[in-house]
This record gives C-alpha cells, structure tokens and sequence, in this order.
C-alpha cells in the first residue's frame, strides 16, 4: 500500500520542517567583492562546486522563507582535521563556505591551511503545519569527501578547483573529482579585483574517505 | 549505516490498538494486481532482540522514479519484512518502526540522502533479498538523540527466509507460489 507523507493534519502543532528557521548563524567566512574587504591575515578563497548530475528544478523542496538555499552548497571547513557530524548542526555553520552551485566563490579565509569536512544541499525546507506525532526527518543532502587547502603566510588569493560530486540514484556520493579549471577561474578573479593580487593554485587535496 | 531513534509516546492506549491491527496485516499494492509479472518481491529480516521495541512496520522509499506518495508499506511477520508489488525502480527502507507497553513507540530512520544498506535498483522483475540485519544501539552522548545501526547477519538466510514467505497465505494459487520456488531451486 502507497503512503503519502504529505497529507499533514492540523493538529496545533506547528513544527518548522526546516533549516533552523530562523537561527542559521553567520559564517566567519564571508564572500568578498573587493581587496578592501580583505584584512591583514586573510586570504582570498577562490573555487567552486559541481554536482553531477545536477539538481532537477523541482528537486528542492523550498519554502519562500529559504529560497537562499536554492542551488547552494554549504561547505563545511575546519582549521582542524576531524570527523564531521552525522548531521548539519549550527556548529558546523560558522564555518562554512557558501558556494553557488556552479559558479566560482570567491570568499575571505584566514591565512592558514583549513580542511574542507563536507558539504551539504539543503533539500527540504519548509514550515508547516503538521501534527503533534510528526516525526521530522532532516531533509539535508550530505556530500562527502574532505580535502585539505594548503594556504602559504604570502598567499594573498589562491585558488582550491572546482570540487565535483558525482551523486548516485540515492544521492550517495559515488565519487569526488578536483578539476583545475585556473585560466577561467583567475580571468573571472581579474575582472574582479584586478591584476594586482596574484591568484595562487593550491587545489583542493582529498585527505581521506567519509 | 546509522539511524536515529525517535519515540513518539509513553504509552497511547488507540496507537497500541492501531499498531496492534496493523502487524502483520495484508496490505494492497498500490492498485498493482498481485499477479502483475512486472512486480518485484523485495524482502529482508531485522533482529530487533536489542531493540527496545518490536518490528510491526516498515517503510519502503521510492527513491527513482520520485513520485508524489514516495513510500511503500512493508508486510512484517517476526522480523521479516517484505512487499511483492514492487515495481522497477530504485528503492530503500526509509524507516521502521514498534511498540511496546513499557517503552512505548519508537520510529527508527535511516538518513532521507544516501544509500544505506537496504538499497536496491530493480531494473528486471524478480525477488530481491534487501538482507538480513541485526539491530544495534550506539552510544551517544547525553544531549544528543539515540542512534542504531543494523548489522548484517547471516542467519537467517534468503532460502530459509523463502521458505517461509512460501507458507504465508497471500502466497497461495499466485504467481509469486512458482515465482519463489524457482528462486529457491536456483539457491539450491
């Protein structure tokens, strides 16, 4: 017998079936426009995320309230090497990378080597009205792989790759590629904030399996 | 692969009763003919002798094609669970759940993303055995929610498995009668 899990009944109990509505943290990894935005000890992070195959249209179910996460990878970093959670916590969100899926990212980061944990698409996201035995069931996607960033005390921009999940039929990661796409990445880095910071290569290293 | 536990109640005297009509039930296929020669039966056991409650139900997500209902319901007779109206497609149990008087009633989830170990693609009509599992605790810290993991078993095993499914009454006078003892002359 077929069940439908969105027959939901108004019961009183209103649950946010969501990405902590409301209280996702800052990240201390900010996107950058311009050098002046760059303090001492920072560095320009410059990469980008792919997913294959890519999201079909309807495929994220997003209330209007978390439209940001559409076609958003959050990238979860560490300056220490570590197992990551089972689960996206708000931990782990102060230290994330927003990546558009995609596109480059170009982001300001400390000026120290960091490792990147996992990634997550956020796939479900709504409020609504359920009743009081709904059980919520997180509806975040992980992507798995950890890398390391090498980062040099002169570096003043670098530039990790384009970091590419293959994803199976159940969304497990069947496999991981770091594709060095520098040309299009420092020209798109040039018209951005000039020729006078160089964009170092530093790809992105897997570390180990999770 | 782990999961996370989640009970939902003490102690409800009308979910008791609901879980009570529900073990075991026969359930309809979705409108798919019992006979239907493009169904699968997809089955497996779960040990739930470390489990605070028993097995009385189990969901089936349909992974590929997606589709709006997106769950089958899984027969569960004494840790066997199993639908023979599967249609082609990728499938994986999404979750289980029990009760019990002194415990109450517990969900048991796999992660929505991900394979676990019950993940199975039907591309041809057959009988798939998803495996036979043990259920296990983790150990967790105090503030955070009870995990499990399933462990694979060896006993029982698909043949002794078959031969039971073959003496439930649902198996009489159709297809899935020959269908089973033609797998298990094949595991012979």
């Amino acid at each position: 017998m077929k069940h439908s899990t969105n027959r939901l009944f108004s019961l009183g109990a209103i649950v946010a079936a969501a990405l902590m509505a409301g209280c996702v943290p800052p990240s201390a990894i900010k996107p950058v426009d311009n050098l002046s935005q760059i303090d001492n000890g920072k560095v320009i992070v410059v990469g980008k995320i792919e997913l294959t195959p890519e999201l079909e249209p309807d495929e994220q179910v997003l209330g209007s309230s978390y439209e940001e996460y559409r076609n958003l990878a959050l990238v979860i970093t560490d300056t220490e090497l570590r197992q990551p959670a089972d689960q996206l916590g708000i931990g782990a969100l102060t230290r994330r990378i927003n990546a558009p899926l995609g596109d480059n990212f170009f982001v300001s980061h400390e000026a120290q080597p960091f490792f990147i944990l996992r990634s997550w698409l956020v796939m479900n996201a709504e409020i609504k009205v359920v009743s009081p035995n709904y059980v919520h069931v997180p509806g975040n996607a992980p992507l798995l792989g950890m890398f390391g960033i090498d980062v040099q005390p002169d570096d003043r921009a670098i530039y990790i790759g384009t970091i590419r999940y293959h994803r199976d039929t159940f969304f497990g990661t069947e496999k991981v590629e770091v594709i060095d796409n520098y040309q299009q990445a420092k020209n798109e880095f040039a018209s951005k904030f000039g020729e006078q910071v160089q964009l170092r290569k530093s790809l992105a290293m897997p570390v180990m399996n999770n | 692969m782990k999961g996370w536990v989640k009970k939902t109640h003490c102690f409800n005297g009308l979910t008791l009763l609901a879980v009570a009509l529900l073990a075991g039930c026969a359930f309809s296929g979705g409108g798919r003919s019992i006979d239907d020669p493009t169904s699968s039966l997809v089955f497996g056991y779960m040990d739930m002798e470390e489990a605070p409650t028993s097995m009385d139900y189990v969901k089936l997500q349909q992974v590929a094609p997606r589709s709006e209902a997106g769950y089958w319901d899984m027969g569960t007779d004494d840790g066997i669970m199993y639908n023979q109206y599967v249609p082609p497609g990728s499938f994986k149990v999404a979750h289980f759940g029990g009760s019990s008087f002194l415990m109450g009633e517990h969900r048991y989830s796999f992660p929505t993303y991900g394979r676990n170990a019950t993940a199975v693609t039907i591309e041809v009509p057959g009988i798939y055995f998803i495996g036979a599992y043990a259920y296990q605790e983790v150990d967790t810290g105090f503030f955070e929610a009870d995990k499990f993991s399933i462990e694979p078993t060896e006993n029982p095993s698909e043949k002794e498995l078959l031969n039971t499914l073959l003496t439930m009454d649902w198996v009489e006078g159709t297809q899935w009668e020959s269908r089973i003892k033609n797998r298990l002359a094949e595991l012979q």
